[in-house]
């Protein structure tokens, strides 16, 4: 018992008072830095290749992103004039078919309606499109188009039906005649049977009481 | 050894502090308690000090991280602790056993006398190395004397009472083992 304790004690003892090799701070500092020194460098070539390949690319993609900025904006251009083109086609739509048509115009009384109706037709979109996906810039739209092509749209605009009048006061008494009272009531204010029923009764009056009447005496 | 204590606990106030960990002061302060405690796994110097040098390099791929760590002795003591686990595993340096058996009989005795001693200790480091692994983690870490059981606890993942318990029951099944084998004998 006493032999195995002491054994257990002796290894125990010989486990804690275990030193470490003279120098081994020296020799683990001397790793660590040597390791850190390494990565550094590593970090270094990564970030001097990386310094290093990017101007490469750069120096020889150079007249591809001038042609590139070029290209882009002609089409910044191109696309700014189409806009105003699609802007004012909505005018020469309508006027071109008044300008064919003059004679029809003046003559026909149809073809104006037809025209107009033509013309709402086409010019509807055009403002509800400007206006949802496009701010326009007030000063800019003012300025850009010039006013004779203004004034011609205006004046060639679709003139749409005035909003109904509010009823005048017998109006209003008329529909509450009409939608409170039944239909024998309705029928009675019919002036043409009033007369038809006075004729009735003048004719039962005359001859109940044997007035002559024109056709009898003959 | 209360003054390397101390020593550690300025380092440790002053890692908090800076944004930088002073690699040196943390190799000067733990070298030796991370090498006792991969000594006490691997019986080998040599080994031990590869252990302590994989240590430091991994607090060096991870010095961004270390404000993060609370406690820094502890910390260090399970990387240490991990390693040479990992080493013995990967090796089985059973031969190392007995040199250091043979470093521990010393040489002031008689020859068949330390002889004798050698092997009485390579048994004990066999039953030893028998034992459950909990009851034998707890007793390798308990032969390092700056490891209180509340760090033992924390570097091994239990409580302190099963720690207590784990450490008794290793003494008494080891002495029981040595006991019966002597008697074999």
């Amino acid at each position: 018992m006493k032999n195995s304790q002491d054994a257990i004690e002796k290894v125990l003892a010989g486990l804690r008072d275990a030193d470490a090799p003279a120098g081994m701070e020296r020799r683990i500092l001397e790793e660590v830095e040597s390791r850190a020194s390494a990565r550094s460098r590593r970090d270094w070539c990564k970030w001097r290749s990386i310094w290093l390949l990017r101007p490469a690319p750069l120096v020889a993609g150079r007249p591809v992103i001038y042609g590139v900025a070029l290209a882009a904006v002609f089409t910044f251009v191109l696309a700014i004039s189409t806009i105003h083109r699609h802007e004012d086609s909505p005018a020469q739509a309508k006027i071109t078919p008044a300008a064919k048509t003059p004679t029809s115009r003046e003559t026909l009384l149809p073809a104006p309606s037809v025209v107009v109706a033509k013309d709402t037709q086409l010019s509807a979109p055009v403002p509800s499109r400007a206006r949802s996906k496009r701010k326009i810039n007030v000063r800019r739209a003012g300025l850009a188009p010039d006013r004779d092509s203004v004034a011609q749209r205006e004046m060639r605009a679709a003139s749409r039906p005035a909003p109904p009048l509010p009823l005048t006061e017998q109006e209003k008494l008329l529909v509450q005649f009409v939608q409170t009272h039944s239909r024998q009531e309705l029928a009675a204010v019919n002036p043409m049977k009033w007369a038809a029923h006075d004729a009735e009764e003048k004719a039962e009056f005359d001859n109940f009481f044997g007035l002559p009447t024109k056709g009898r005496a003959e | 050894m209360a003054s390397v204590e101390g020593y550690s606990l300025a380092v440790a106030s002053m890692e908090s502090a800076r944004p930088e960990i002073d690699l040196a002061a943390l190799v000067e302060t733990y070298s030796a308690l991370l090498f006792r405690v991969a000594h006490s796994v691997l019986r080998s110097p040599a080994e031990a000090e590869d252990v302590v040098q994989d240590v430091f390099v991994r607090v060096l791929e991870h010095r961004r991280s270390l404000q993060e760590v609370r406690d820094m002795r502890v910390w260090l003591v399970r990387i240490a602790w991990n390693f040479a686990l990992d080493r013995r595993r990967r090796i089985r340096p059973e031969q190392w056993d007995e040199s250091f058996a043979e470093s521990l009989a010393g040489s002031s005795v008689p020859a068949d006398k330390a002889l004798d001693e050698a092997q009485r200790v390579s048994s004990v480091l066999r039953e030893l190395e028998r034992l459950p692994r909990g009851e034998r983690h707890v007793l390798l870490l308990s032969a390092v004397e700056e490891l209180g059981t509340a760090e033992i606890a924390q570097v091994l993942g239990r409580s302190e009472s099963a720690v207590r318990a784990l450490l008794f029951r290793a003494r008494t099944r080891l002495r029981e083992r040595l006991k019966k084998r002597g008697g074999e004998r």
